[in-house]
């Protein structure tokens, strides 16, 4: 049977950092189970990431982030898990913090909460790996903050955080439909427009432990419109609609 | 008269009408599912009810302003292609979310079939007292 917190990964040709982060997640919650979505890799991700314990499903085809998040929530949806959390395969986000999110949501605080690098901007002082943005990629974020905000009708800080935790109703709403290309935005808008309670917590990211970004101007680019197409989309959907 | 020289009726009938005879064939040859045809049928008949329906392309000329009938014609025309494309891409994002959907049910499986399977050797396996 499976036990009731499920911590899922998603990952694409992660094969240097996947290792770390699933024994790092063990570590920090050892009464989590762990899937790590392999989103088609073409490298050893899939081998390290069981290797390391984890559970692994795998993508034949590389189907992008939001596929990838869905199989998690599907599984978790599938097998009962009522807690849920989900972090980057980089080794961003720290084990202590993912822990942090799932007490807040387990305690009752929140149904989905989401981890914020700018909450608390101070929370990474001293810390040599904290990840501070660049320039142009603060500019994106503070655009789709306030884009966000408008759309969903409720503050963020971090609207392209992929750290998060939720429980049963949030494993519900994202089984059924998760955005495909850029999730990020959309599924918080629908989050609170389905009536979930949403709350931001401090966090503090590091940079990659391994790898390389695959976000390219290019792709950047694509984020853009695509956010603001999906964000103006969701915010013209019926309230508490499931899709 | 539909504005068009006789020589361009004859010339666009011949078209359309090869064109809804190919539609017909790929259906037949099951190479075309049939509801993918229906706004391609629909666009040849009304291209060909243009053409020879005496008035049609005046009229047509009329509502939208366009004089030159020929012209009239080709906006029709491009208005259909538009339909088409919108039509084609509405389809690709639905079969994308298909693929999506199964690649995410194998994914599933083939986990499961990883837990069966790890579960079936365990079991398989003679524990200490067995032996």
């Amino acid at each position: 049977m499976p036990g009731p917190t499920l911590i899922f990964v998603p990952a694409w040709n992660e094969e240097e950092a996947i290792s770390a982060v699933v024994q790092g997640l063990a570590a920090a919650i050892p009464h989590a189970d762990i899937l790590v979505v392999d989103d088609g890799s073409t490298d050893r991700t899939a081998d390290n990431a069981r290797s390391a314990g984890a559970m692994v499903a795998s993508h034949p085809l590389n189907q992008g982030l939001g596929a990838s998040l869905q199989t998690g929530y599907r599984f978790a949806a599938r097998e009962g898990y009522r807690l849920v959390a989900h972090c980057d395969a980089d080794g961003q986000h720290p084990p202590g913090e993912v822990r942090r999110l799932l007490d807040a949501v387990e305690a009752g605080e929140c149904d989905l909460a989401l981890g914020s690098r700018f909450l608390d901007p101070g929370r990474g002082d001293g810390d040599p790996r904290a990840y501070r943005p660049s320039g142009s990629r603060s500019i994106g974020i503070r655009v789709f903050r306030r884009l966000l905000t408008i759309a969903s009708g409720q503050q963020f800080t971090d609207a392209t955080s992929g750290l998060r935790a939720g429980n049963e109703r949030v494993v519900a709403l994202f089984a059924g439909r998760y955005g495909a290309d850029y999730p990020e935005l959309e599924s918080l808008t629908r989050a609170v427009r389905a009536g979930l309670r949403v709350s931001e917590l401090p966090v503090v990211m590091h940079h990659r432990v391994a790898g390389k970004s695959k976000i390219t101007p290019v792709k950047s680019l694509f984020w853009v419109f695509n956010g603001v197409l999906s964000l103006l989309a969701a915010s013209l959907r019926p309230r508490g609609a499931s899709r | 008269m539909s504005g068009l020289s006789l020589q361009a009726q004859a010339l666009a009938s011949v078209l359309i009408v090869s064109f809804l005879v190919l539609l017909f064939e790929m259906i037949r040859r099951h190479r075309m599912q049939e509801r993918y045809a229906v706004i391609w049928t629909i666009s040849g008949v009304l291209m060909l009810c243009g053409i020879l329906i005496p008035g049609a392309l005046g009229a047509l000329s009329g509502l939208t302003g366009i004089q030159d009938s020929s012209l009239a014609l080709l906006a029709l025309l491009a208005f259909f292609q538009l339909s088409m494309l919108m039509h084609l891409t509405a389809v690709a994002s639905g079969q994308s979310e298909r693929v999506t959907r199964l690649n995410q049910e194998c994914a599933l499986l083939r986990l499961e079939i990883e837990r069966l399977t790890t579960q079936e050797r365990r079991d398989a396996t003679p524990g200490p007292d067995e032996n």
